[in-house]
């Protein structure tokens, strides 16, 4: 069955690549959404994993089973690095995709990306004690459920260096985890509304905008 | 370690699930979900097919219009994602670090003393640090053309955006000059603001309080970085900033000195070179199309403001 999509795809079969849309889309929204910390950013690493997917569906290996997913999560994991070079390689392809139309429904949307965003802020500060290659790892392998081999695929990296870099940011984090007050953990999954602030340890504070600054 | 790799993963994540909040996951807005899909299905359909392996279709024409959603939403950065560190519940602190606030009167003495300058259409460059470049020309009578990766030039309705909508160049020529004066006209504009009212998940409405004073500040940051005020309203615009209770001094860059604002919500960032008196970066930055939205949505992204007049409009 995955072989068959595989080798459709391969060569270029529109109908099975709307297939693989529909059956991923939602993945890489949610992978593309925690490496960028902003669901608009999703929205185009959206488009652009797709678009790469298509472009590169030449090195699809269709001599191997399972889902294409760890593969279209590693084009994300790429597109995500550098949304900036990835639109440009599709410039000419984003003019034309419409936009969401942001003003009927966005205020309704308000509430759910503050949330979103003030978790993922937490999320981040404690991301931000790791280097990129074990967040990205910690995404795919905690969050988006891929294994060790599929991770690897997904990145391009051996086995092992998936399992290591792993457990570096199990580490790190046990680390900052133990130099935290107590308190402080059971708040950091009802972020930020309250008084109830989450005293993060300040060494890991980092700032996204630093983090993209590097 | 565990000797089984399955077993050993499920251990780390449990163990890593325990470590950092889950993040959010949610489904793309199933229009989006079509329209995305239909863009790709359509742009796979009538490209021509590269053949598989070998370099992509060079196409230089940088064409724009990448984010406009973007640009009307994700471009308002007001608060990253680091909250001021817990003095909510506590007496608000008096007033913030000496050396933010000189620093925000150093730039706004230089700032009144350097020459007006005048031309045909305000230039505005905005490239954030990670992910957009925008450009815009707003000509003196409000009209507006911009461009997004330096692709092709389009017009737009906007115009100079301050307090509750578009102003005229003339309004902003003859703001109040004195930093009270000129707080009190941009907070009485921003209460000419309906109520934000959100819907949350679990369907109740919630009114976002505190959203027009966020705008009021954003404003003047805008003052000071994207707007052509004339040099006495851009050193109001500095007096003004530097009365928030919240500024700090963060240090020196490569382009200035860095300072940030704390709001009760979040914190703004900038990047104030004192011997010109321009702000060279800003975490704060309204885009001036499409709807501004509350510090809450801000992404944190840095973003590097350039404002001038030129003659030109190119293309």
């Amino acid at each position: 069955m995955e072989k068959n999509v595989r080798a459709r795809i391969r060569a270029g079969d529109p109908e099975a690549f709307r297939e693989l849309f529909d059956d991923h889309a939602r993945s890489v929204y949610n992978h593309g959404f925690r490496l960028t910390g902003d669901w608009s950013v999703a929205e185009d690493v959206v488009s652009l994993t797709f678009l790469e997917a298509w472009r590169l569906r030449g090195r699809i290996d269709v001599g191997a089973d399972g889902s294409l997913r760890p593969w279209l999560l590693g084009i994300a994991t790429n597109v995500a690095r550098n949304v900036r070079r990835a639109a440009r390689r599709h410039a000419g392809a984003l003019a034309r995709l419409p936009r969401a139309e942001v003003v009927p429904d966005f205020a309704e949307e308000i509430a759910g990306r503050i949330r979103d965003r003030e978790r993922i802020a937490l999320v981040r500060r404690a991301l931000a004690a790791l280097r990129q290659p074990e967040r990205e790892v910690l995404a795919l392998c905690v969050w988006s459920g891929l294994d060790y081999a599929e991770a690897a695929v997904a990145l391009g990296v051996p086995v092992g260096t998936v399992r290591s870099r792993l457990s570096r940011a199990r580490a790190k984090l046990h680390t900052l985890v133990a130099d935290r007050s107590p308190a402080a953990a059971g708040e950091d999954r009802e972020p930020a509304r309250s008084r109830g602030q989450v005293s993060v340890d300040r060494t890991i504070a980092v700032r996204f905008a630093q983090e993209n600054t590097r | 370690m565990n000797a089984n790799p399955r077993q050993a993963l499920s251990d780390a994540r449990a163990d890593l699930a325990g470590l950092v909040p889950a993040p959010a996951e949610r489904d793309l807005p199933s229009d989006r979900h079509r329209s995305i899909q239909e863009f790709v299905m359509d742009h796979i359909q009538s490209a021509p097919d590269p053949a598989p392996r070998r370099a992509p279709r060079r196409r230089l024409i940088l064409a724009s219009a990448l984010t406009v959603a973007v640009a009307a939403t994700a471009t308002v950065v007001l608060v990253g994602v680091n909250q001021p560190e817990g003095r909510r519940g506590g007496p608000a602190r008096a007033s913030g670090d000496a050396s933010g606030r000189e620093i925000l009167l150093a730039a706004a003495t230089t700032a009144e003393q350097a020459p007006e300058t005048a031309g045909t259409y305000w230039h505005v460059r905005a490239e954030s640090d990670y992910y957009y470049l925008d450009e815009r020309w707003i000509r003196r009578d409000g009209r507006t053309w911009f461009r997004l990766y330096g692709g092709k030039i389009k017009e737009q309705k906007s115009g100079f955006l301050l307090g509750a909508g578009a102003v005229s160049l003339q309004q902003i020529q003859t703001l109040p000059t004195d930093p009270a004066a000129l707080r009190e006209w941009l907070t009485a504009e921003n209460h000419k603001r309906p109520p934000l009212t959100v819907k949350r998940s679990d369907g109740t409405l919630e009114k976002v309080s505190g959203f027009r004073e966020e705008f009021v500040l954003s404003d003047l940051i805008a003052l000071v970085t994207r707007l052509p005020a004339p040099p006495k309203v851009r050193a109001a615009a500095f007096q003004a900033l530097a009365t928030y209770p919240g500024v700090k001094s963060t240090g020196v860059t490569g382009q200035g000195q860095s300072l940030s604002i704390d709001l009760s919500r979040g914190r703004v960032h900038m990047v104030v070179d004192t011997d010109t008196g321009q702000v060279r970066k800003t975490t704060s930055f309204h885009t001036f199309d499409g709807p501004r939205v509350p510090a809450e949505l801000a992404n944190g992204v840095a973003t590097t403001i350039t404002a001038e007049w030129t003659d030109r409009l190119p293309g």
